[in-house]
């Protein structure tokens, strides 16, 4: 419900001239009429930003972790975004990972904003897409994504993220079971956090045994990320990294994987608003009938198409 | 009468009891603040083995840490107060020696507990607020001008900056000419209850407990008459918890300090001698009895079995009490000092070793000093009028008091067996689990208000309309102006290579496993200032972040 | 939906209060960032800004409200940010007009049910809105 009145003139000059405040009713604007932000984000010129995919389990330290990173990145422009979990009875959320992060809130060059999940499915906030869109047009170098950590979102920020980092933690147990769920295929790195932890070497051995029975060989960074150690380093790799997918079609390649999920989870959402939204215009007509029709319609193409 | 003759009985009066509710029922249900049924009547079928019981001054002290208690030797009526200026403060602690007092009490403003100069951007509106403002060794000179250390006892409210103070006083003292080894006093240095309720940590839990550890270390070779802690309930209980999660949070507390000290190669019979606790007296009388009570017996097991303790005074809780400010209403302040007198009365009724009762306006203004008065008042009447001192443990045997002492030794023991579960206090405080614990028994006894259910008088029943004239301790802005003046003038006439040194000596010292209180006492003699010692900690230590759970 | 900050400005760790709204807010449908203890005037501001909350809400129980509160009102005028803010704490009757003047839209005490804040706060979120 935010004052999302102001003019777009007014949003499009702000978001040029870099101004926070506007971009943060621009981000307001992602949430609350996706459709309308993304007209809106069209007619800016858009840059590169790097964007970095932060998951792992709940309450490992991803953002202690993105904080660290935050340290080291002092001449960047970094915006961090970090999804809380939304009820789903209440649609009610507590945004509590900023709080890591606040020694940052007043720094020129960096941007940190809370997101709910609001239901999404995957965890990721819905308007992820937009917001990342936004932050790009203002000019960004980096975008650092951390997700909800539970469940399906973890897979999800592969189609969001040119870089996905994985934060374990040698506290969890729970890390190989994790590992089972797909989070070795998406991940481009791997980060062990609070390394200092003697069961951190196991955890160590542990992933490379796992690696060495898949085919892709990941690099593997170590952290402590309330002091900082090892944290650098990982920055470092973050930076070589883009110029590497930069330059070999790695980048090109997620963009345009990115660009389809994009699209499909506008085409969903456009498609429900529309089906929901024919109840309220036209009344006295058949309208489960439609629906039913197509239901039918849709699936026939789609069965047509694969013969 | 046999059990089972009772039981028999017991049970024809229950049926009848239960005809009757047909046509009177009760008021309601009835729950412990742990939400556990009350029953309607508790008769020796409830107690246990006496042996649980026992004797004042014998193990497992449920009845008592001394054999004759208040007729021996009352508690030690202790109120205390914070002033802004060392300056002030100094004129008030020598007032208070020549009245006859013997020992001194500190309180400290935030800035200082939290590792702050008074210029720093955090202490804007801070400084000399809820206590006096330290910022180096000069201000602790001026706080102790003219008080032969040697000869007084002092208790210093300071725990994330403990050892920083803890070496200003020892500077003081030897500049006086008073030995270290004479020094005598206490700092709580609690830091881990301040993750869990009161928040003037620094430093993550970890590198916290090495400061504490390293403090326990060097008292007990260089200060054998400085008590090292004040494991500390009282905050706990303030932020919201229940009386089991009192006890039971506070205890576990004292279970990771004890483990520190022992990996740190101290003997827990010697050590144990040195801890003592404090405790918050709440509105539920009986239950706050009952509460003192199995704390007691509790410690005395877990010294016993756990760290196995031989030495009887190493099992012993003796502890402070302070009565509730949480539970004081800005209406009806008049109202205060009833329930003041409750909670001083179930401290005493528990056995404690010293009490502060708050004035009815302490909750919401600075007190006048009629109300202070009225609060020292209300011990003096429980002590020489009440005649609840005359003899020991007078409740003992309550077939009621001795069910509840048991059922918060049990609640309680489940919940520290849950966290050394979890990996000991640390861990569970990491995870946010006790903090989750307390929010949600806070925000549940928040919503009984709300809905009626807890009544709370003149608040949400028996209101009157009425003119309230909040009366709230003004931000003096003088006092922090003279403070950064000070502190500037400090910063440009000592020797600043000398402080350089001395700070990057510490950083080194900070990054192996030695004892910081060495550094520290070094870098303090040359006026080194709380917030700069405090910033080379933060650096190699990290800053802790509090995990959010509402 | 309502986007709420609670700040806590201010050293002292008093934060039951200000955990109980928030978590009030959050039962009652919005989405709450809770700031923590300890924040700067400077860092609610720009938090507040940067997470375009449509209300701000300060705990306060330290006595330093005189000082912090118009600290804060200062700084959303100078950043051209217009957040309704309103207060809770320990605040004396004399400074509850004084902090009203100044902008304050709300002041709720010691003893406030906090189903009376949340209503209050959904209202003067949509009347602020248009």
């Amino acid at each position: 419900m935010s004052n999302i009145q102001t003019h777009e003139y007014e949003l499009l000059k702000g978001m040029e001239k870099r101004e926070r405040r506007i971009l943060a009713k621009v981000l307001s604007l992602c949430e609350s009429d996706p459709g309308k932000a993304n007209i809106l984000l069209g007619k800016l010129p858009k840059s590169t930003a790097h964007i970095v995919g932060m998951t792992g389990s709940p309450g490992i330290g991803k953002s202690t972790l993105v904080n660290a990173i935050l340290n080291e990145m002092p001449e960047r422009r970094v915006a961090a975004i970090a999804v809380d979990p939304s009820s789903p009875f209440t649609g009610g959320a507590l945004l509590g990972d900023r709080v890591r992060m606040q020694s940052h809130a007043t720094s020129e060059n960096i941007f940190i904003r809370s997101f709910a999940s609001r239901g999404s499915l995957g965890g990721l906030s819905p308007s992820i897409y937009e917001a990342c869109n936004a932050f790009e047009s203002f000019g960004m170098n980096y975008v650092i994504v951390e997700t909800v950590g539970v469940g399906q979102s973890e897979v999800d920020i592969v189609n969001v993220a040119d870089t996905v980092v994985v934060a374990l933690s040698p506290d969890n147990g729970d890390e190989i079971q994790m590992m089972k769920a797909g989070l070795m295929e998406i991940a481009d790195m791997f980060v062990i956090n609070k390394f200092d932890n003697p069961k951190s070497q196991i955890l160590l051995s542990r992933l490379r045994a796992a690696m060495a029975m898949g085919r892709k060989e990941i690099p593997i960074y170590l952290t402590n990320a309330l002091t900082g150690e090892g944290v650098s380093d990982l920055v470092k790799a973050l930076n070589e990294r883009f110029l590497t997918i930069s330059s070999n079609g790695v980048l090109k390649k997620r963009r345009k994987n990115r660009l389809i999920h994009h699209a499909q989870s506008t085409l969903k959402r456009e498609l429900d608003f529309l089906i929901e939204k024919i109840d309220l215009e036209e009344e006295g007509i058949d309208l489960d009938g439609l629906r039913r029709k197509l239901i039918h319609a849709l699936c026939w193409n789609h069965s047509e198409s694969r013969k | 009468m046999s059990d089972e003759e009772l039981r028999k009985k017991y049970d024809v009066w229950d049926e009848k009891t239960n005809e009757m509710l047909k046509k009177f029922p009760e008021r309601g249900n009835f729950r412990t603040t742990w939400e556990e049924d009350i029953k309607r009547l508790y008769t020796p079928l409830e107690l246990g083995d006496y042996f649980e019981i026992g004797f004042p001054g014998k193990y497992p002290y449920t009845r008592g840490v001394q054999n004759t208690m208040y007729r021996g030797k009352l508690w030690t009526m202790r109120q205390y107060a914070g002033f802004g200026t060392a300056e002030e403060s100094n004129k008030r602690y020598k007032y208070l020696l020549e009245q006859g007092q013997s020992g001194l009490s500190v309180a400290f403003d935030l800035p200082t507990q939290i590792g702050y100069d008074s210029d720093d951007a955090h202490s804007l509106g801070e400084v000399g607020k809820v206590g006096v403002a330290i910022d180096s060794l000069a201000d602790m000179e001026t706080l102790f001008e003219g008080i032969p250390l040697g000869k007084v006892s002092t208790s210093m409210t300071i725990n994330s900056t403990a050892a920083i103070l803890l070496a200003m006083y020892l500077n003081v003292g030897e500049k006086q000419g008073a030995n270290r080894d004479k020094l005598r006093g206490t700092i709580q240095n609690d830091v881990l209850k301040e993750y869990i309720a009161r928040g003037t940590y620094i430093f993550p839990p970890q590198p916290s407990m090495r400061v504490i550890t390293n403090i326990f270390e060097f008292c007990s070779k260089e200060m054998p008459l400085w008590n090292t802690i004040s494991i500390s309930g009282y905050h706990i209980r303030e932020a919201g918890a229940d009386a089991v999660q009192e006890v039971a949070f506070t205890l576990a507390d004292g279970i990771e300090y004890v483990r520190a000290a022992v990996k740190a190669g101290l003997d827990p019979n010697v050590f144990g001698k040195r801890l003592s606790f404090f405790f918050a007296a709440h509105n539920d009388f009986l239950e706050e009895i009952a509460k003192f009570r199995a704390a007691r017996r509790m410690w005395a097991k877990l010294m016993k079995e756990k760290f196995n303790v031989t030495n009887p005074s190493a099992m012993k809780l003796k502890f402070h009490t302070q009565t509730s400010g949480s539970t004081l209403t800005a209406q009806q302040p008049e109202n205060n000092i009833v329930r003041v007198t409750l909670q001083a009365l179930a401290a005493v009724l528990g056995g404690t070793q010293s009490l502060h009762t708050n004035s009815r306006d302490e909750a919401l203004a600075l007190p006048t000093e009629e109300s202070v008065k009225i609060a020292l008042k209300t011990q003096q009447i429980i002590a020489y009028e009440s005649g609840v001192a005359k003899t020991v443990d007078p409740l003992a045997g309550s077939y009621y008091i001795e069910s509840l002492t048991d059922s918060i030794e049990k609640h309680a023991f489940e919940y520290i067996d849950k966290i050394e579960e979890l990996g000991g206090m640390v861990n569970a405080i990491e995870s946010g689990y006790v903090q989750q614990e307390i929010s949600n028994r806070s925000y549940e006894y928040q919503k009984k208000i709300e809905s009626g259910e807890q009544i709370v008088v003149g608040v949400n029943k028996f209101t009157v309309e009425e003119t309230s004239s909040k009366r709230l301790l003004k931000v003096n802005d003088e006092i922090e102006k003279g403070q950064i003046g000070r502190l500037r003038a400090l910063k440009r006439e000592r020797d600043n290579k000398k402080v350089a040194k001395s700070l990057s000596v510490l950083e080194n010292v900070a990054r192996t496993d030695d004892n910081l209180m060495h550094p520290i006492i070094d870098a303090v003699r040359v006026y080194a200032t709380v917030g700069e010692i405090s910033n080379v900690l933060r650096k190699v230590f990290g800053e802790y972040k509090e995990s959010i759970t509402i | 939906m309502i986007k709420v900050m609670i700040a806590k400005p201010g050293l002292d760790g008093h934060d039951r209060g200000a955990k109980v709204v928030a978590r009030t807010l959050r039962d009652a449908g919005m989405e709450v960032i809770y700031t923590g203890i300890r924040q700067t005037p400077e860092q609610i501001v720009q938090s507040a800004i940067d997470e375009d909350v449509d209300i701000l809400g300060i705990s306060i129980l330290s006595g330093a409200h005189m000082k912090l509160v118009p600290k804060i009102l200062e700084l959303l005028r100078e950043k051209k940010a217009s957040v309704p803010v309103f207060v809770g704490g320990i605040i004396p009757d004399e400074d509850v007009d004084k902090l009203k003047e100044m902008g304050v839209i709300e002041v709720y005490g010691p003893g406030t049910s906090t189903s009376e804040i949340s209503e209050q706060v959904k209202s003067f979120v949509e009347h602020s809105d248009t």
